[in-house]
């Protein structure tokens, strides 16, 4: 079981890969719109990533839902749970 | 159903799940909000309007009285309704004639155009993510600013897609298929029996694909849940003489699959997001973001139930830019109300082709009359 802290931390540390953005940049309420390169592209980019990562299944209402790194992070830790 | 009161909740709502007296004051509403805006915020979609005498301080038309943009307006004038460096993208509609419309997309447009698209797809391709079998290039090969519309149709389906193989390389010899990659792949789904999608635009889709299967009179048996979606129209088939029908007859004759997981994707540029998806032999149906009127060729007047004539589509879904009542050069014909065969409630409506000049008297008229000038 993959504890909160490293959860935020990974999630973090694939937003910031991705986006090529600081990770101090990044907030919670940060989503698609909010970054240039943050577009339809980047989106399932980052799905794909947090996929791997995590080796977890998004279905499309979990991929639509993403409107904040919030929402990713409450999203993959019911998946894991 | 709990009160909707801005047009961003109502296009979360269920695309198909309201029957027709109810989404009709709930969709005028929404009309009249959008309509709002566009008309405070696009100082030539103001002035259009005016000329119309349709302004916001009088209670809100019926839906046939709203003032309609030609499809064509996109081609010629600059329409925005929020600040330019708002814009995060240019959609660019694919070019037959030369002239291409340019529409203006910000991050909430793009919002809502995904909400919507993938709202009304899911509701035929379910919510699970498949395997895609695209008969196209990679979209994610290019990161340009500006879009085609193309592109962004199959960046928009990729949301139902866990992992896809492209068939289609641009090369200086035009489009080449790779047949061998195309059947490998075939025939691993084949024999794993897992639930695929086959996608890509109609002409390229048929001619590539399915043509080259049947003349080499190859066939695969492939899972009965297999989907093929495709999109961008009959007419370039209709020059070849292909029908719908052996269109359908052949992909089940090569693929294996049942005529009905068969979706044709109509859409377009101006008012991207929102698809209309029938399929097999089925008709259209129009989804709760969205409603149809078909208007007389000469007269422009709303025709009724079965008559055919130019499409006009109303949405309120746009926000970037005023095309929220757009008549199209496209022509069809509304079938009948109520449920499909599989419980989806909507206006049911078919595409017969595309106005010939000597029939669509309107667009250039329209414009000429009303926008005053040319930007």
């Amino acid at each position: 079981m993959i504890s909160e802290d490293k959860l935020h931390k990974d999630i973090y540390d694939i937003i910031s890969g991705q986006f090529l953005i600081p990770k101090e940049n990044i907030t919670a309420v940060l989503g698609p719109g909010d970054l240039d390169n943050w577009d339809s592209i980047g989106h399932l980019q980052l799905v794909r990533k947090l996929e791997q990562h995590f080796n977890v299944s998004f279905t499309v209402p979990d991929v639509m839902s993403f409107d904040t790194v919030k929402d990713i992070y409450d999203t993959i830790k019911k998946l894991l749970a | 159903m709990k009160s909707i009161n801005s047009i961003d909740n109502f296009l979360r709502l269920p695309p198909f799940e309201i029957d027709e007296n109810r989404k009709s004051n709930l969709f005028s509403a929404m009309m009249w909000k959008a309509y709002t805006f566009h008309y405070n915020n696009c100082p030539e979609f103001q002035l259009y309007c005016q000329k119309q005498h349709i302004t916001p301080d009088k209670p809100a038309p019926a839906l046939p009285q709203y003032p309609y943009l030609p499809v064509n307006i996109f081609k010629k004038h600059k329409l925005i309704s929020v600040p330019e460096n708002k814009i995060k993208n240019l959609l660019s509609s694919s070019a037959t004639s030369g002239n291409v419309s340019t529409i203006y997309i910000d991050a909430l447009t793009a919002k809502r155009q995904m909400l919507a698209s993938s709202s009304i797809t899911a509701a035929y391709l379910g919510n699970h993510r498949r395997p895609f079998l695209i008969l196209d290039e990679d979209p994610l090969l290019s990161r340009s600013k500006n879009i085609s519309a193309r592109s962004a149709a199959t960046r928009g389906i990729l949301m139902f897609s866990d992992s896809e193989d492209y068939f289609i390389k641009n090369t200086t010899r035009g489009l080449v298929l790779d047949k061998n990659k195309l059947l490998r792949q075939l025939e691993v789904y084949e024999n794993s029996r897992e639930e695929i999608c086959i996608f890509g635009f109609t002409y390229i889709l048929y001619n590539y694909a399915i043509k080259f299967l049947k003349e080499k009179n190859i066939t695969f048996n492939l899972s009965d849940k297999t989907k093929v979606v495709h999109i961008g129209g009959w007419k370039k088939l209709e020059r070849e003489q292909i029908s719908r029908k052996s269109f359908l007859n052949e992909i089940e004759m090569t693929l294996g699959i049942p005529k009905n997981n068969v979706l044709d994707f109509y859409g377009f540029t101006e008012q991207m997001g929102l698809v209309y998806i029938n399929s097999g032999d089925s008709p259209k149906t129009v989804p709760l973001y969205a409603e149809i009127i078909i208007r007389d060729f000469q007269t422009l007047e709303s025709v009724e139930e079965g008559k055919a004539g130019l499409i006009q589509i109303l949405t309120p879904l746009p926000y970037s830019y005023p095309g929220i009542s757009v008549l199209t050069d496209d022509v069809g014909r509304i079938i009948r109300e109520g449920k499909d065969r599989e419980g989806r409630w909507g206006t049911k409506f078919e595409i017969i082709g595309r106005a010939k000049k000597s029939e669509a008297r309107g667009c250039g008229d329209i414009m000429s009359e009303s926008m005053g000038k040319e930007s």
